[in-house]
């Protein structure tokens, strides 16, 4: 057995994560392992608790994305409580969701993307980060955070809180919008797609100018699940549909159902699971979720500006966009339809409505509730008794759909560009790279001030250290 | 005068609190002038200096081997520590898996939920962290300086505290500043 | 006796004697923390947070129960006060499970505003996480035995106020827990669900499944109002979050409840399944569609100027004055009450029964209807050692109260038994009122407190009212029902034979087996109006949210607009 290099840590997943890159014994990459360091047992814990505690228990799985759980949650305890909010609670529920996509999708390009973009991969990591991007282009930066800014405003108008808020129950939500809320959150949104769209640009520049990277880096062909309906991106409720590397559907399914074409492994050496399509089995049935995914599968979006971009999109290949660097493009796309999207539903004669709550329940005993987070499909699962004491809960949580896509990436950018023991540091920028393009939830923004100093120590195959590369 | 130096990491997470920190948006640059940020699961740096530091954040309650690691570098490379949000201080959502025995709560994860294909098992490679039997607040493992509580602390009062702590006062907790949940 | 002399934090008092630390502090504008304590009940210096120093006492004493003597120096906020109320918290906080970032209480606990008020930033015990179950048999609340502190309160109320002694406690110590009955699911005990241990509940220990995650205590607001479920009239307190009723609470200082509810006036209106009417709805055949206003409107008119003085107009009890006045100026024909009449022999009131030494229910179970009245008797028999005496045969809800249990025809004995009280009440509803006469008219010492149907019947007779509904033939019945749920099927049965039914509703059942057009109507949350008990008392009834729902005034104007 050759060396093994191990970079400790890799940022911006839920926890702690670590990358082990194996080599043999002529020094080439043989393997490449992405270890997820973290596990709380949601599922199991959230055993004996009542089921409409559920909304404000799950948003604990994440802070970046809570909105996501909070939904999928009051979506589930919908069905468990059999009942179906009224129309204004639907679009107020949506809306909420579209802010979500817009700080979440916000932060991740703006703030960790977009140095890397600018600066290059081999960039001194002491201007490429976001403090960097203050000096070269304040004016980009200033217009990130509000981005960031707008969409948790937008979450807070609704429900009151930015981060773990109780708003969403079963039957509805428990406060209308304000006309001054209303207001407030349409009187901004025409700047914010301005930024959206300033940094569709940067991206579409950068991409049309760098095609021999893109091409290169962790580019493979895979199979591509998410919401649609009837063809139309859809991030809050819709079918789920399964196309393959060519972009035929495979299946398209009711995401209550999803038991019958999902199906997860684990691994020994990390605690985020792999989830695949059961009747492909694994590793044939492997897929990628989230915003290249979703685009992929969608052949129209219904707001205009963001509807012209998927065309440009569709444009880059013949069938789906494979190429992983294309999730910062695609995932820009789909912040310019949040925004869109926010606009359409302040002008619908039903947003400020006060019918917000279905109080008719009755306990079912079993619900689903299925939603588009922004880092792809995540499924809330839970069991009742005849109380609504919860029994059983199963969760499907986003990013754990990329997990093989990130795992594949890594690996495929380590035989791509480490060099034996040569370890440079654009190396391990390019290994993080990968794992970053796909916004594993939990994106802290490493490269907002600052550097990365990795420690990167190269053991051989007793263990006993040859070299300690810090890169500071 | 020479700029505070501030640090901060997280153990067993959501990451809200420091996404909250974020939240403090323009208040951030103005403790820029006096803060310099090392380490941050935020910025590039990943570990406080061996020579250390004046200030440390730590979020997140201790639930396995590597949390504790690290809870303890920062405690032992800064001279202020203090314990954020509801998992620190208090072991928040957390601590409720200290209702079920830790071996029953990782069986069910990867061996029992229903999407769980059969034949798999629990992860037990030595890369990956060894999960404790019970969660615990942080200042079970260290000395704790300050607490903020809150799941996540609002941005005013994790902008409040840093001001007063680099200013050099004590922070006074008053009219809504202090909050659980 | 003469009253006693005090010094608190300073200032010098004279209160009678008698008081607790704690009454004389109020005496003295110095309020003393606490969270076992409530004004409604007894205290029982369970929970330790009102700890004052007491000059020469060994050790520091509960404000709550400790009685003054003259003389007697206290600091209520001295520095040992201080730290022993954060240590009492800290013991409070590290005992069980106090979870607040997914707790609904979260924002309006009185366990958590008193850690925020000193300023508890961290838990210095060791918590041992005890598992503690959760009870959510209850249809319409549950207990999380992790949030709770053991005050006490559910037990007391339930005792003292209620009347139903349902709650009480096994083990000791740190094994102690809340129980019902013998330790059973609360669902199956003997709970009545009228939700006043979950209206003292301090922490999140009891939830109400309705109201749970709708609102802390500053994203509400609170109107006092009057239920108008039965002529019992208890004042309520509407808990509303951004125009909506998210959860009803009796209010403590109404009389004749005192802060009591019962299931039909608290919980009922929260978990309402029938369809609301906010269209007037016209039946076509087997079928009913939506009509608009014109159409519905003008039907009614057509109908309703062609039977000249056939009109029959039929009030329910949810009918405020001011409608029951409108109505009288606007309908021709003949006005009816839906109910029996309240009878105007009555001579208690809810006051007198918590004089009462012997009460006499006659054929009427005070467990299922005027249930706040039952309460009354209840906690007579658990607290004074007053008797009940039942008269009728079957089950009845208060047959563990009562002493006795005689048929119809054994009235004789009650008779010789009511002789020989100070203070007899008999209550009755409409079907024990024969019983009941009789009895009264024997006992010279006897007083009668009736009860008929409906919240404001009172009120109705008095406006014109008067007769009850027994099923007029006439040409136009009309039906002012509001929300009304419970009818008698003779009812139903009477309406479907006249000719031509306009239902003035909030629902659609019962109303579509038997109507010809149901037009909207304000629930008793969404109007203001007067209401007038059953004691006689005239009561207001508060809007607690708006509606675009037009009110019966601009119903009866839209018809008759119709009609010219």
């Amino acid at each position: 057995m050759g060396q093994k290099i191990t970079i400790d840590p890799v940022t911006r997943v839920e926890g702690h994560a670590r990358v082990t890159i194996q080599l043999d014994d002529s020094n080439q990459v043989s393997q490449t392992y992405l270890h997820i360091d973290q596990f709380r047992g949601f599922e199991k814990f959230s055993e004996g608790r009542l089921f409409f505690e559920m909304p404000s228990i799950t948003p604990r799985i994440c802070g970046i994305c809570p909105v996501s759980h909070h939904l999928a949650s009051a979506k589930a305890c919908d069905v468990v409580a059999g009942v179906e909010p009224p129309r204004p609670a639907t679009l107020l529920r949506q809306m909420l969701h579209m802010g979500q996509i817009v700080q979440s999708h916000a932060l991740h390009f703006f703030h960790l993307a977009s140095p890397d973009l600018l600066f290059g991969f081999d960039a001194d990591p002491a201007i490429r980060n976001v403090a960097g991007l203050v000096q070269v282009n304040p004016d980009l930066a200033l217009k990130a955070i509000r981005l960031r800014k707008y969409g948790q405003e937008v979450i807070r108008h609704l429900s009151g809180r930015k981060i773990h808020m109780n708003w969403a129950v079963p039957g509805g939500v428990s406060a209308p919008l304000s006309e001054a809320s209303r207001d407030a959150i349409l009187g901004d949104v025409e700047e914010m797609i301005g930024i959206a769209q300033a940094g569709i640009s940067v991206a579409k520049e950068w991409l049309g100018a760098n095609q021999d990277v893109v091409q290169r880096f962790a580019n493979f062909p895979s199979m591509y699940m998410g919401m649609t309906n009837q063809g139309a991106l859809e991030l809050y409720d819709g079918p789920v549909r399964l196309i393959d590397a060519q972009g035929n559907q495979v299946v398209e399914f009711d995401g209550a159902d999803y038991l019958d074409h999902v199906q997860e492994r684990t691994e020994d050496w990390t605690y985020l699971k792999f989830p695949y399509y059961k009747a492909m089995g694994w590793p044939e049935g492997v897929y990628r979720v989230a915003p290249l995914a979703r685009l992929n599968i969608a052949d129209h979006i219904t707001t205009p500006l963001a509807n012209e971009e998927l065309k440009s999109f569709k444009a880059l290949a013949e069938g789906p966009v494979q190429a992983t660097l294309y999730y910062h493009y695609a995932r820009l796309i789909e912040a310019l339809y949040g925004l869109e999207q926010i606009q359409v539903l302040c002008h619908d004669e039903d947003i400020l409505s006060e019918d917000i709550r279905n109080t008719r329940t009755h306990i079912t005993g079993h619900g689903v509730g299925v939603i588009e987070a922004p880092r792809g499909t995540l499924w809330h699962d839970y069991h009742t008794d005849e109380n609504g004491v919860i029994t059983r809960v199963n969760l499907i949580v986003a990013t754990g759909n990329n997990n093989w896509a990130m795992s594949n990436a890594v690996d495929m950018v380590a035989k791509e560009f480490v060099k034996g023991s040569d370890v440079t540091e654009g190396m391990l920028n390019r290994v993080e790279a990968a794992i970053r393009a796909y916004d594993p939830c939990l994106s802290c923004s490493t490269h907002a001030v600052g550097q990365m100093p990795l420690i990167v120590e190269v053991t051989d195959a007793n263990g006993e250290r040859l070299e300690r590369f810090v890169r500071n | 005068m020479a700029k505070l130096t501030l640090c901060s990491d997280w153990l067993d997470v959501c990451s809200g609190c420091h996404m909250s920190l974020l939240d403090i948006d323009e208040v951030l640059v103005a403790l820029l002038d006096s803060v310099q940020l090392l380490s941050t699961p935020i910025t590039d740096l990943k570990h406080p200096p061996e020579e250390g530091a004046d200030i440390g954040i730590l979020t997140g309650a201790v639930s396995n081997d590597h949390q504790e690691a690290v809870a303890k570098r920062m405690r032992e490379r800064v001279k202020i520590l203090i314990s954020m949000g509801d998992c620190s201080v208090f072991g928040g959502i957390c601590a409720m898996r200290n209702f079920f025995d830790a071996e029953q709560v990782l069986q069910y994860a990867y061996t029992e939920t229903d999407s769980t294909a059969p034949g798999q098992q629990v992860p037990r490679s030595p890369e990956i962290a060894k999960l404790y039997p019970k969660v615990r607040p942080l200042r079970d493992v260290v000395k704790v300086d300050y607490y903020i509580p809150g799941c996540p602390p609002s941005a005013n009062t994790i902008a409040y505290v840093l001001t007063e702590l680099v200013a050099g006062r004590e922070p006074k907790w008053t009219d809504e500043l202090l909050r659980y949940g | 006796m003469p009253d006693v002399h005090v010094t608190i934090d300073g200032t010098e008092i004279a209160v009678p004697s008698g008081s607790t630390v704690l009454e004389a502090a109020r005496i003295a504008g110095i309020e003393v923390d606490t969270l076992c304590d409530h004004p409604a009940i007894e205290p029982i210096g369970a929970c330790r947070i009102c700890l004052v120093e007491v000059e020469k006492q060994r050790a520091l004493q509960p404000a709550c129960t400790f009685p003054v003597s003259d003389g007697m120096v206290v600091h209520t906020r001295s520095e040992k006060v201080v730290g022993a109320r954060k240590f009492v918290l800290q013991l409070l906080f590290s005992e069980r499970n106090h979870f607040c970032m997914f707790c609904q209480m979260s924002g309006s606990c009185e366990l958590q505003n008193l850690a925020y008020k000193y300023e508890l930033d961290h838990w210095q015990f060791n918590r041992p996480m005890p598992t503690y179950a959760v009870d959510a048999s209850r249809e319409y609340f549950v207990m999380d035995h992790n949030r709770c502190i053991l005050c006490r309160r559910c037990i007391r109320v339930c005792d003292e106020l209620v009347g139903n002694g349902t709650l009480g406690l096994k083990n000791r110590g740190a094994d102690a827990v809340i129980i019902a009955d013998l330790d059973v699911p609360f669902g199956e005990s003997s709970c009545i669900s009228c939700g006043t241990c979950l209206q003292v509940c301090p922490t999140g220990a009891l939830m109400d499944r309705a109201s749970a995650y709708m609102g802390a205590s500053d994203q509400v607001e609170r109107v006092k109002s009057r239920c108008m479920g039965c002529p019992v009239g208890c004042g309520t307190e509407l808990v509303v979050r951004d125009g909506q009723v998210i959860r009803v609470e009796g209010d403590w200082d109404a009389e004749p409840n005192k802060g009591l509810l019962c299931v039909v006036g608290r919980f009922d209106p929260q978990h309402e399944v029938r369809e609301r009417v906010r269209k007037p709805l016209v039946r076509q055949g087997d079928a009913w569609s939506i009509a608009d206003g014109e159409a519905a409107y003008g039907l009614v008119a057509e109908k309703v100027a062609a039977a000249g003085d056939s009109v029959a107009t039929v009030a329910s009890g949810f009918v405020t004055l001011e409608e029951a006045q409108a109505l009288g100026s606007a309908v021709r024909g003949r006005k009816f009450y839906m109910y029996d009449l309240p009878q105007t022999d009555r001579t208690a009131t809810m006051a007198d029964l918590d004089e009462a030494d012997l009460f006499i229910v006659t054929e009427m179970d005070l467990s299922l209807d005027f249930q706040v009245a039952g309460m009354a008797v209840k906690r007579g028999v658990r607290k004074r050692g007053a008797r009940l005496i039942l008269v009728g045969e079957g089950e009845n809800g208060l047959a563990d109260w009562a002493s006795m249990r005689v048929g119809r025809a054994d009235l004789a004995k009650v008779i010789a038994m009511a002789k020989s009280a100070e203070r007899p009440v008999v209550v009755s509803g409409p079907a024990g009122l024969a019983a009941a006469r009789e009895i009264v008219s024997a006992v010279p010492a006897a007083s009668l407190a009736s009860f008929a149907p409906g919240g404001n019947g009172r009120g109705l007779c008095d406006a014109g009212f008067g007769q009850t509904y027994a099923g007029d033939a006439a040409k136009v019945t009309v039906v002012v029902a509001g929300e009304t749920s419970q009818v008698e099927p003779g009812l139903l049965d009477a309406l479907k034979k006249q000719e031509f039914v306009v239902v003035v509703a909030s629902y659609r059942e019962p109303w579509d087996q038997v109507a010809d057009v149901i037009l909207p109507m304000p629930t008793a949350f969404e109007k203001s109006g007067t209401t007038v008990c059953a004691d006689g008392q005239a009561g207001q009834v508060v809007a607690a949210m708006s509606t675009r729902v037009p009110t019966l005034e601009a119903t009866i104007g839209m018809v008759a607009e119709a009609i010219r």
